[in-house]
C-alpha cells in the first residue's frame, strides 16, 4: 500500500524516498512501445492501452498488469496476452466535489483521477521488463483563466458556449460526464459565455511561446530578481547536480518532471517534457543543468509560468484567482506524500472567509482574506480583491498569505519562503527563531495598538503583552514562559492528518506532545474562560457595551463595537477581551491571562455603581 | 520531417582530414565497428571535442564554413579545423573558442534540428546567445541578436553566456548585441539558404532554399562583389572585424550597421 502511494505521486510531485528496485537492462527494452502517459482521457471514459512491439522476440512473452496507485479502475479488461488493456476512469463527481466553482475549475493531483499502472513483460526464457504508466482523467489546472494549448479546462457553471475563438481554432465546448469543458487548440483568447450571460475570457498559449521578459525594468524587475533566488526556480537545476539528494535517488528527474519543471507531462503544451520530446531528447535523461539545451532550461524549475500560466496574463478582473490555494495545489495537493493543501483545507484558515461579510467589510478583510492580508502590507495587492459575487466562494487565508515566492527586495529567500511580516508593536521583541518561523502568524493573532478592540490575542497572550492596567493605563506586561519555545507558534501548532507524509503541519493543530519536552506531567488548567465570560457580563452591565453572550460559537470581536480605553472599565474590558479572544489562553500563558482578569476584576469591583443589566 | 544528413562541403581544409567524411548512418556503423579489432579508433560520445586552431595572436572566428582572422582590421582566411568525423546531425559542427582552447560541439546537442517541408525548413527554439530574452535577425548568413535581459525565473548558467557568439554593448539603450557568424543551417551549408528569425512565439529560425542568396563565405571576385559590410579575401566574403555594438542603422553615428558592427568602426 505504501509503495503504491509512492509510485503514484512519483509521477507528479515526488520521488520515492529510496532508490527504486533495479530494472534489468535487457536488449528488448526498446522493443515495447507503451505510448507514454495518458494525461487527459476524460472522466468516466474508457481508455485503451495497446502495447506495440517493434521486435519479434517480445511477442513470445506476455504482459501482466497491476494497478499500483489511485482508486481502483472500473471495467478493467486485459486481452491479447496482456498487450491490450482497457478500463474506465473515475466519474467527475467522485473526484471533484460539486458544485464546481464558476469559471475554470482547479484540478490538483488529488482530484484528477490519476492511476498508476505497472506492466510486467516476461517470456518463457525468464527475460522480463517492467514499465510504469500513468493515466489521468484530466490535466491539472491552477484555475486561472489562462491555460496551455492542449489542456482541457473544466468549466464551472452551466450552459457554456463559445462566442468567439482565435483564428484557426476548432475547439468547441465539450460535454462529458455531465460537465462542460474546453480544450483550446490554438493560442489566443477564447470568449465564452455561460447560461446566465456571464462572460469568461480564456487565454491560451504554449509555455515555450511565452516570453520570460517579466523582469524588464519598469515591469517586475524586483520580483524577477527575487524569483531567481527562489529555491522553486532552481529546484531542477539543484536536483540534476551530481551529489544532490535527488540525483542520488536514481530516478530523478523522471519522477519529478510534473512538478520540478513547467508543463503537464503527456500534454502538447510547450512545457518541459513536450519540448524535450519535440527536440528528440529524452526528458528524463540524467544530464546536468548546464548541458540541457537553453530551450529546456527555460522550462526547467518552477518558474513564473508554473504558477502564472502560459500565454497572456489574465484580464485584470480575473487576476484575483492567482491567490487561491489551487495554484499551489497543482503540486502540493498530492496526499499522502505531499499533503500541504489537503492539511490546510482541514484548518480554520481555509474557512477564514466563509462568512460573506468577512470577505467585504473592513476591518475583517485584513485577517479573513488573503488579498486583505497582502494589501495591509502592499497596497497594490488590493487589485487582487475578488469580485463580490455569489459564484466566487471563500478562498480562505491561502498559501500566499504566509509564503512569498518572490518577495521584492529579498536577495536571500526566507526559510520555506515565509513572508516577512512586521511584528505588531504591541508584542515587542521576540526570539529571532520564533520570528523566523512564526512571524507571519503574528500580524493577525495579536491586537493592534490603535484598534478599537482586540480582534485576536493568541500571540499577545503567548508573549505576555497587550494588556493595560485599568487604573493607570500603563501597559500590563507579564512573563512569557513559552516565548522561549524555539519556532514560536509552529513549534506547537504543527500537527495534522496522520496519513500525510509531508505538509501535515499545515493543519496547524496543536500538538500536545510538544508540551512534554518541558512538562513531564499535565498541568491543571484554570477555567479562565469561564471567569472571563462572567466578567464580560458584568462589564456589559456596567458600561453598556453591546450585550452578547460571550459563550457563543462566533468570536466576540465580530460583534463588539468600540471599547473606550480612556476609562478604567474600558481598559478592563480590553483585558477581558484579550482572554476571550484566545480560546487557548490558559495554555498559551496561564499566569498572564490570570493577571489580566485579576486587573479587570479589580476595576469592576471598584466601579461606583452597578447599572441595571439590559433586558 | 527531419532533414536528412548531408555531407559537409566547401571546407577549405581541415587539420583532421585523414578520416573519411560520411553520413551519420555511416558514423553509427563506425561506432559499432570500433569495438572490433583493427577498427579505427573513434572517440566516445561526449559534449565537445578539442580542435585547436592555429590562430596565433590574432582575433579569429568561424565565419560560415570558413575561419577568418583579422589583422589591423584586414581579414584573411585560415584553416578551419574540424573533428575528423562527421557530426551526428546534418547541421554539422559548431566550434567555439580560439587557438588551443578551440573546441567543437555537435550542433544538434544544444540546438534543435530543423524540420523541413519541401524547400522550407524551420528550427523551433533557435539558438540564442544565452538563456536570456533576445530579438534576432538574419543578415546575409549571420545572425544578429539584441537584448540579453535575464529570463525571469530561470537559473542562468554561469560561463555559458554567448558561447560562440561575439557580443558587445549596444550603442543605445543598454542592451547587448551578439553576432553569430556561423549559425545553424538545415544541412550545415550556409549557402543556398535565405533565413530569418521570428519571435511570434518561441524563437524560430526559418530557412528557405534560395540558390541566389548572398551570404558570408560566398565566393567573390571583381564580378561577384560581397555583401555590404564584408570584404573579399582570398576569394571569399568575410565580414569586417566584428565589434558588436549595433542592431539598427540608427545605432551608428555613420548610420550603417552591418553584422552588428558600425561601419565607421572599421579601422
Amino acid at each position: 500500500m505504501r509503495r503504491a502511494a509512492v509510485v503514484t505521486l512519483g509521477l507528479l510531485v515526488g520521488c520515492s524516498a529510496a532508490s527504486r528496485e533495479p530494472v534489468p537492462a535487457l536488449a528488448t527494452d526498446a522493443c515495447l512501445d507503451f505510448g507514454g502517459d495518458r494525461a487527459d482521457v476524460g472522466f468516466d471514459a474508457v481508455f485503451v492501452i495497446d502495447v506495440k512491439s517493434t521486435c519479434a522476440e517480445v511477442l513470445g512473452g506476455g504482459i501482466t498488469w497491476k494497478q499500483v496507485a489511485g482508486a481502483p479502475l472500473r471495467e478493467q479488461h486485459v486481452s491479447n496476452n496482456g498487450f491490450r488493456l482497457s478500463a474506465r476512469t473515475a466519474r467527475a463527481a467522485a473526484l471533484l466535489p460539486e458544485p464546481w466553482p464558476w469559471g475554470i475549475v482547479p484540478v490538483s493531483p488529488r482530484t484528477r483521477g490519476e492511476v498508476g499502472l505497472e506492466a510486467a513483460w516476461r517470456d518463457s526464457a525468464g527475460h522480463r521488463m517492467r514499465r510504469e504508466l500513468r493515466v489521468a482523467a484530466v490535466a491539472r489546472s491552477h484555475g486561472l483563466p489562462n491555460t496551455a494549448v492542449g489542456t482541457r479546462a473544466l468549466l464551472g457553471g452551466e450552459g457554456w458556449r463559445l462566442i468567439e475563438s482565435p483564428p484557426g481554432a476548432s475547439a468547441t465546448v465539450d460535454v462529458s460526464d455531465r460537465h462542460e469543458s474546453l480544450r483550446p487548440d490554438v493560442a489566443g483568447t477564447f470568449h465564452l459565455v455561460d447560461g446566465r450571460g456571464h462572460q469568461l475570457d480564456l487565454r491560451a498559449g504554449r509555455f515555450d511561446d511565452t516570453p520570460l521578459d517579466c523582469g524588464r525594468s519598469g515591469c517586475h524587475a524586483e520580483i524577477a530578481t527575487a524569483a531567481r533566488a527562489s529555491p522553486m526556480a532552481s529546484v531542477l537545476a539543484r536536483g540534476l547536480r551530481a551529489g544532490s539528494v535527488a540525483h542520488a535517488r536514481g530516478d530523478y528527474p523522471r519522477c519529478a518532471l510534473g512538478c520540478h519543471a513547467v508543463g503537464e507531462p503527456g500534454i502538447a503544451d510547450g512545457g518541459f517534457v513536450h519540448v524535450a520530446t519535440e527536440m528528440g531528447i529524452a526528458p528524463d535523461a540524467q544530464t546536468t543543468w548546464e548541458q540541457l539545451p537553453a530551450a529546456l532550461r527555460r522550462q526547467g524549475g518552477v518558474g513564473c509560468l508554473a504558477c502564472h500560466g502560459p500565454g497572456a496574463v489574465p484580464e485584470a478582473a480575473a487576476r484575483w484567482s492567482v491567490l487561491r490555494s489551487d495554484v499551489c495545489a497543482v503540486c502540493h495537493d498530492a496526499p499522502p506524500r505531499y499533503g500541504h493543501v489537503a492539511a490546510w483545507r482541514t484548518s480554520r484558515m481555509a474557512r477564514a472567509d466563509a462568512a460573506p461579510r468577512t470577505r467585504s467589510q473592513q476591518p475583517c478583510v485584513r485577517c479573513h482574506t488573503t488579498w486583505g492580508s497582502l494589501a495591509s502590507a502592499q497596497p497594490g495587492a488590493s487589485a487582487r480583491r475578488p469580485p463580490d459575487a455569489d459564484d466566487v466562494g471563500p478562498i480562505g487565508i491561502a498559501c500566499v498569505a504566509c509564503h512569498a515566492v518572490h518577495e521584492p527586495g529579498t536577495a536571500q529567500p526566507a526559510r520555506a519562503l515565509l513572508r516577512e511580516t512586521p511584528v505588531p508593536t504591541v508584542l515587542g521583541d521576540i526570539l529571532p527563531t520564533a520570528r523566523a518561523r512564526s512571524g507571519t502568524c503574528l500580524a493577525c493573532h495579536a491586537p493592534q495598538v490603535d484598534g478599537a478592540q482586540p480582534f485576536a490575542s493568541a500571540a499577545a497572550l503567548w508573549l505576555g503583552r497587550g494588556g493595560i492596567d485599568p487604573q493607570s493605563g500603563a501597559p500590563l506586561r507579564g512573563a512569557a514562559p513559552h516565548g522561549l519555545v524555539d519556532g514560536g507558534c509552529v513549534a506547537c501548532h504543527r500537527a495534522g492528518p496522520p496519513e500525510i507524509e509531508r505538509g501535515a503541519g499545515h493543519a496547524f493543530r496543536a500538538d500536545r506532545s510538544a508540551c512534554r519536552a518541558c512538562h513531564t506531567r499535565e498541568l491543571p488548567l484554570e477555567d479562565l474562560r469561564g471567569r472571563a465570560q462572567a466578567l464580560w457580563r458584568r462589564l456589559v452591565a456596567l458600561t453598556g457595551l453591546l450585550a452578547r453572550d460571550p459563550a457563543g460559537a462566533e468570536p466576540l470581536h465580530a460583534f463588539v463595537t468600540g471599547v473606550d480605553r480612556s476609562r478604567p472599565l474600558g481598559r478592563a474590558a480590553w483585558n477581558v477581551l484579550l482572554v476571550l479572544e484566545d480560546r487557548a489562553a490558559a495554555v498559551h500563558n496561564q499566569p498572564y491571562a490570570r493577571a489580566l482578569l485579576d486587573a479587570a476584576e479589580k476595576a469592576v469591583d471598584l466601579a461606583p455603581a452597578m447599572r441595571e443589566p439590559r433586558k | 520531417m527531419t532533414h536528412p544528413p548531408q555531407r559537409e562541403r566547401g571546407r577549405i581544409r581541415t587539420r583532421f582530414a585523414g578520416l573519411p567524411r560520411a553520413p551519420a548512418l555511416l558514423a553509427a556503423s563506425t561506432l559499432i565497428l570500433a569495438c572490433q579489432r583493427n577498427a579505427p579508433a573513434v572517440p566516445e560520445r561526449r559534449f565537445e571535442w578539442p580542435v585547436p586552431a592555429d590562430d596565433g595572436d590574432e582575433s579569429c572566428a568561424d565565419v560560415a564554413d570558413l575561419r577568418a582572422c583579422w589583422r589591423a582590421g584586414n581579414a584573411h582566411v585560415v584553416v578551419r579545423p574540424l573533428p575528423g568525423y562527421p557530426a551526428a546531425s546534418a547541421m554539422g559542427w559548431r566550434c567555439i573558442g580560439a587557438g588551443r582552447d578551440r573546441r567543437c560541439r555537435d550542433r544538434s546537442g544544444e540546438a534543435p534540428r530543423f524540420t523541413c517541408d519541401g524547400s522550407r525548413c524551420s528550427q523551433r527554439h533557435a539558438r540564442l546567445p544565452d538563456d536570456g530574452e533576445w530579438s534576432c535577425a538574419d543578415a546575409a548568413g549571420a545572425v544578429v541578436c539584441t537584448g540579453g535581459g535575464e529570463a525571469a525565473g530561470v537559473v542562468a548558467v554561469p560561463g555559458r553566456q554567448a558561447a560562440g557568439w561575439l557580443c558587445g554593448k549596444r550603442n543605445h539603450g543598454g542592451e547587448t548585441v551578439c553576432v553569430d557568424l556561423s549559425p545553424d543551417f538545415p544541412d550545415g551549408q550556409p549557402r543556398g539558404w535565405r533565413c530569418r528569425t521570428v519571435h511570434t512565439g518561441a524563437a524560430t529560425r526559418l530557412c528557405e532554399r534560395d540558390p541566389g542568396a548572398h551570404v558570408l563565405g560566398d565566393v567573390c571576385d571583381r564580378q561577384r562583389p560581397c555583401v555590404d559590410g564584408s570584404q573579399c579575401t582570398a576569394g571569399r566574403c568575410v565580414p569586417d572585424l566584428p565589434r558588436p555594438a549595433c542592431f539598427f542603422d540608427g545605432d551608428c553615428v555613420g548610420g550603417a550597421c552591418r553584422f552588428g558592427t558600425c561601419r565607421e568602426d572599421r579601422p
